[in-house]
């Protein structure tokens, strides 16, 4: 598979969460690990893997479940993102932590508080 | 989420130009002074907010503002206030306490998108007409006229009603509920029930979702089967008592192709013994064929174990017989062209022979030949 386009999706979004299938998907991350970097368009199913990712060519990020932290740390690694599409778990307490980004102009939000959730 | 959390969150995207919210909230959310601030600089704002309690008004989302500069419009349904049509939603409960005010308020964008009523109580009020309903459950009393100034009942293909005899109250059904295909009756129909429209077929419903009381349960059965002559589809709510029941009503639907039975105990002994029980099937069935219909377990709504069942189309013996009709008609077509082409060849080859041999005068010869070549063509046929 050649990994050199700038605008590779990657989808993992349909691999359930069991044990059997963390250590897949751990070994899927391991592998994408190298193409991550260079991606124009990322949807992934959750964070857990990608917060410590730099990812400078980044313009669009889909996630389908994702906490404040996780996204703050997200945001600082991808400064050129213009587009957000993120199903988000907000802990009030953690609120006043800033996640400035400058290039964002799209952003579609979806809000799970921890006391309310919303499909 | 408060109006305070929002605007704090959105103060980190400072450049933002499209916007799609969805969250759950307090009231102070319905502002439409601080959204303006927040979104005067963005071309696209959709949201959905789920509040926690009752809100005053939305008559400031129809300011000029959004309506005419950004051609935003808002509406909302018991609690939730959202954007439309973006997020408008596709059903709508009606009950008594459904008034003129929230339905006047609704606006064309939502009406058009919804597609699916459910009416708890009449309303004492007129209310809106939703003319795209296509997907009606009544679950009280009601006459025609009061459901006909709620929806166009032309448009309708589900209808769910409580009782079976509420079917006559849409009659001539034909020309009330012309494109009805699905009906749910919700109570169990009982023989007083089915002696009421004994005489009624509904030719246009397919799909019948049905419970019936046991006692007189042949009665009904056979009722039901000249009531409901073409359905294609059955779900079936009550027990089924035994096998012999089951192929009583999947042989007495002679157009069923699906077929799911809410059947409890029974059937899971059946799959614990299947091949004595397929036998069984086969053997008694009319419709049941070796290798025409297969089933599963399933669970069903109300959490007790189902079966659904498939069965392959019955071949028609009439459109068989004008298959095979065709099939001679062009048989002997092709025959007959066949003969033709024989019978030109031949000419043919006897006009050319007279040429060969320069006999310009064996016109008489050639003609008795064909003649005796005719006789012979139709001797055989």
């Amino acid at each position: 598979m050649n990994f050199t386009q700038s605008h590779i999706n990657i989808y993992l979004h349909a691999i359930p969460l069991g044990i059997q299938n963390r250590q897949l998907r751990t070994i899927l991350f391991d592998s994408y690990i190298q193409v991550l970097p260079r991606l124009n368009r990322l949807y992934l199913s959750d964070a857990c893997y990608i917060r410590t990712i730099k990812f400078l060519q980044l313009h669009h990020l889909k996630l389908a479940y994702c906490q404040y932290d996780e996204l703050k740390d997200i945001i600082q690694h991808a400064p050129f993102l213009e587009s957000l599409n993120v199903r988000l778990e907000l802990d009030h307490s953690n609120m006043h932590n800033s996640l400035a980004s400058s290039q964002l102009i799209r952003l579609h939000l979806t809000i799970m508080s921890k006391y309310f959730y919303i499909c | 989420m408060s109006m305070n959390q929002i605007e704090q969150f959105l103060s980190n995207f400072p450049h933002l130009k499209q916007l799609v919210l969805i969250l759950r909230g307090t009231t102070d959310l319905i502002d439409d002074y601080r959204w303006e601030k927040l979104t005067s600089s963005m071309t696209i704002f959709n949201f959905k907010f789920d509040l926690d309690s009752n809100f005053p008004s939305l008559d400031s989302f129809r300011t000029l503002f959004w309506q005419k500069e950004k051609h935003w419009y808002i509406d909302s349904q018991n609690t939730s206030v959202f954007s439309v049509p973006y997020f408008s939603p596709v059903h709508i409960d009606i009950d008594t306490r459904s008034h003129r005010q929230s339905a006047i308020l609704m606006h064309e964008f939502t009406v058009k998108k919804l597609n699916s009523m459910n009416i708890i109580s009449m309303p004492k009020v007129q209310l809106l007409y939703y003319p795209y309903i296509k997907n009606l459950s009544i679950n009280c009393s009601f006459s025609l006229a009061n459901i006909q100034h709620l929806v166009d009942l032309k448009q309708i293909k589900y209808l769910s009603i409580l009782s079976i005899n509420d079917l006559l109250k849409f009659q001539p059904y034909k020309l009330i509920i012309p494109n009805i295909y699905e009906l749910k009756i919700r109570n169990s129909v009982t023989f007083d029930n089915i002696e009421q429209i004994k005489d009624y077929q509904f030719e246009k419903i397919q799909k019948l979702n049905i419970s019936i009381n046991n006692n007189d349960t042949d009665l009904i059965l056979k009722r039901l089967f000249f009531c409901f002559l073409h359905i294609e589809y059955l779900i079936y709510l009550s027990p089924i008592d035994s096998i012999e029941r089951l192929i009583q009503i999947i042989d007495g639907f002679t157009h069923l192709l699906n077929a799911t039975f809410d059947s409890g105990h029974f059937f899971f002994s059946m799959t614990m013994f299947p091949y004595p029980r397929f036998n069984f099937i086969t053997q008694y069935s009319q419709r049941f064929k070796e290798n025409n219909f297969t089933y599963r377990l399933q669970r069903m709504p109300s959490h007790s174990i189902g079966t659904h069942w498939w069965f392959a189309p019955q071949v028609n013996v009439n459109y068989t017989i004008k298959i095979l009709s065709i099939f001679i008609f062009l048989f002997s077509v092709a025959i007959t062209i066949i003969f033709d082409i024989i019978e030109f060849t031949v000419y043919l080859a006897l006009d050319k022979t007279s040429f060969c041999f320069g006999l310009t005068a064996h016109n008489d010869l050639k003609n008795c030949v064909y003649r005796e070549f005719m006789k012979t063509k139709f001797d055989c046929i």
